[in-house]
């Protein structure tokens, strides 16, 4: 135990080094500041939950804080880029497989991600006025089924096992988890009595899996790189044009139904929130379109395909993709729910509505940059990366589609999904068209 | 003394290694020659227990992976051809958790530490820097400096002078000319042969995925009358000169 308690304290110490690394540094304290920050205001809404109007019980937004942290968690591994598991005590040193296992799972745990996680947890249970200790008992036994579940999926992507009959174990458990949550609903969460049996088939899965690997897919980062391409896995992602236009559709649904609930501020003419919501709605999209849209739509594909013949580190790209956004979002964040709660008028549908759109337009940059390779002039330029047509035509959109579904939410579902559908077909069209026209500048 | 017996590995339908046998004795410097692609790597990962043979065994002074696995671990040095290098910690710091996790204790651990910094390095300060900013021989040197900390009597090393400079392969020859006493085995693949000519006390060729040499160095260089190149490509199955192939870029 004591040269695990040795590398977790190394580990941390080099997490914070500031000299090492400053600019890193300082962009963790501030992802740590901002855990805390959402922690805070997430608590305070839960806590004015009985006394305003809003549509969530206490429970019911428990419950989605821990599904919406699970998701993040397992896309993280992924998207934008995938990260490879990292072995800290390597096959050849003395120690046995199952410890080897703890060891490095122990390891996994101790990152940015997991570190801001726990803070933001740890504030919300801390000013939250309620049963946190169940909170804390819950969210930590499904991050860790989840990180478990992820790993499997690596070990699969990363290694060869001794015999294939194994890879049964994570599509087992994963249809096992997904009709738990089809039969108990968000309530599974709740069920500790199941998520101890997950976790603890989990836990023996990945060690049985780590016992049967026969060596690594993964001799370099380069050949990581070119796997990740032939990758069935991500083949069926980004190569599939059906799912991809499934995928497509569905988050521009998504996107739309959150939309769609200005129209209960709408009809309650609540104007002060009204005209937050503007905020929300305009001009977050605009800056998240432009940049993470239209900036990622290009600069993703032209680094892919850089990265494919020059075996860029996959390290490298993460970075810059985080340079992109951190730039925008954080101030867009910062301006967004500062009004809002300088104004007394912050609400769960304001961040719902915040979080869902940035992290959908995220998600549609993605998968789009994956269509055209694209060239960017400067990585920060708003005149060089800026489509007027493709930000008009989502505000437009969107402003349409807000004031044609103003009858009711059934109405609002069907309008949205085949609003969604006419509007990435339309897209997708342009794109072919006259793709170099449509979106950004760069290609002119 | 490490006896390689009946090692076989595909990968999917090629066959990388086809019914190896091997005995490597003591107080030796073993070295394994072959092709790009001939097996080498894929022989000391198995012998290493990074990747797992299709069929055979590897014993390790009569014991073997399945009952002595950690004994043998303990045993062993490894410089493969992976980075497993954790890149965030200093070369100091990864080499104090690497004997640590041999149980060197502390005040010996400090002194081995300072003493192969030294030596490969210059100076100690030269390993207080983080990892991901070495060198690529930095980093190999690192993690030589990590396969023999706790003075292993089985020594693997995979490629050890590729992407060292003249003065570091030096180092590492006289390293290794000292190494091999008391009853241990050193064993490596490379690719040169000046440096090979310099360490090797016996030789084995790999070639089509089968073992076409196994003998001592002066058996090899045919008591001194061929030099190691030629002795390595006379022995090659398919080396045939075929310069007139590219006669158009002359």
């Amino acid at each position: 135990m004591g040269i695990l308690a040795y590398l977790l304290i190394l580990r941390l110490k080099r997490i914070f080094d500031i000299k090492a690394h400053p600019v890193k540094t300082i962009s963790i304290i501030l992802a740590f500041i901002f855990a805390v920050f959402y922690g805070v205001l997430f608590s305070s809404i839960y806590n004015s939950i009985d006394t305003k109007k809003i549509y969530l019980s206490k429970h019911e937004l428990e419950l989605y804080l821990i599904l919406t942290l699970m998701i993040i968690t397992l896309i993280r591994g992924f998207f934008p880029s995938y990260q490879p598991i990292k072995i800290f005590i390597p096959q050849n040193f003395p120690v046995s497989k199952v410890k080897k296992f703890f060891y490095n799972l122990l390891n996994e745990f101790v990152c940015p991600y997991y570190l801001g996680l726990i803070l933001f947890t740890g504030t919300f249970s801390i000013l939250m006025k309620g049963e946190r200790f169940i909170f804390i008992i819950n969210t930590s036994l499904w991050i860790t089924i989840i990180h478990l579940f992820k790993r499997i999926l690596q070990l699969f992507i990363e290694f060869r096992t001794r015999k294939s009959i194994i890879l049964i174990i994570p599509f087992v458990t994963g249809v096992f988890i997904l009709l738990s949550f089809l039969y108990f609903g968000i309530n599974l969460i709740n069920n500790n009595l199941i998520a101890s049996i997950f976790l603890l088939a989990l836990l023996i899965s990945n060690i049985v899996i780590e016992k049967s690997i026969v060596e690594s897919k993964q001799k370099t980062m380069k050949d990581m790189v070119r796997k990740q391409l032939t990758n069935p896995v991500v083949k069926i992602i980004i190569g599939n044009s059906k799912l991809r236009t499934i995928l497509i559709s569905s988050l521009l649904v998504k996107f739309l139904l959150v939309l769609t609930n200005a129209n209960m501020l709408l009809k309650s003419n609540d104007l002060p929130g009204f005209y937050l919501y503007l905020v929300n709605l305009f001009l977050s999209p605009v800056i998240l379109f432009t940049y993470i849209f239209n900036n990622t739509f290009g600069y993703l594909r032209s680094m892919w395909l850089t990265m494919n013949k020059a075996g860029v580190s996959l390290i490298y790209y993460s970075k810059n993709i985080f340079k992109i956004y951190l730039v925008m979002i954080l101030p867009d964040a910062i301006i967004t729910f500062l009004l809002e709660y300088f104004f007394n008028l912050l609400s769960f549908e304001y961040i719902l509505i915040y979080v869902t759109s940035g992290f959908v337009l995220l998600i549609i940059g993605i998968v789009n940059s994956f269509y055209f390779p694209k060239k960017i002039e400067s990585l920060f330029s708003f005149r060089n990366n800026t489509s007027l047509r493709a930000n008009l035509i989502s505000i437009i959109t969107v402003t349409l589609i807000i004031f044609i579904t103003n009858i009711s939410i059934i109405f609002s579902l069907f309008v949205s999904i085949s609003g969604s559908i006419v509007i990435y077909n339309f897209f997708r069209n342009r794109i072919l068209r006259n793709r170099y026209k449509i979106f950004s500048a760069v290609y002119r | 003394m490490i006896v390689i017996s009946k090692v076989s590995k595909n990968y999917s339908v090629k066959k990388v290694l086809d019914n190896i046998n091997i005995t490597v004795p003591q107080n030796s410097i073993y070295c394994l020659l072959g092709k790009n692609g001939a097996g080498k790597t894929t022989l000391i990962n198995i012998m290493s227990d990074f990747i797992k043979p299709d069929a055979g065994e590897i014993f390790f002074d009569n014991m073997n992976y399945n009952a002595n696995e950690l004994e043998i671990k303990r045993n062993m040095g490894v410089l493969s051809e992976a980075n497993y290098l954790i890149e965030e910690l200093t070369g100091y710091e990864y080499l104090t958790f690497v004997g640590k996790l041999y149980g060197i204790p502390k005040k010996e651990l400090k002194n081995r530490i300072e003493s192969l910094a030294v030596y490969f390095f210059e100076s100690v300060e030269e390993i207080k820097k983080v990892i991901t900013h070495f060198s690529t021989g930095m980093k190999k040197k690192l993690m030589f400096c990590s396969a023999v900390i706790h003075k292993p009597r089985f020594l693997l090393l995979d490629e050890p002078f590729e992407g060292l400079d003249p003065v570091a392969s030096n180092l590492l020859i006289e390293f290794l000319n000292r190494y091999k006493i008391n009853s241990r085995v050193i064993f490596l693949s490379s690719h040169n042969l000046d440096y090979i000519e310099k360490v090797a006390t016996h030789i084995a060729v790999l070639d089509n995925s089968k073992i076409i040499f196994d003998g001592t160095l002066s058996l090899f260089l045919d008591n001194g009358t061929k030099n190691i190149d030629e002795s390595l490509l006379s022995k090659l199955n398919d080396y045939k000169p075929r310069i007139k192939e590219v006669e158009w870029a002359f």
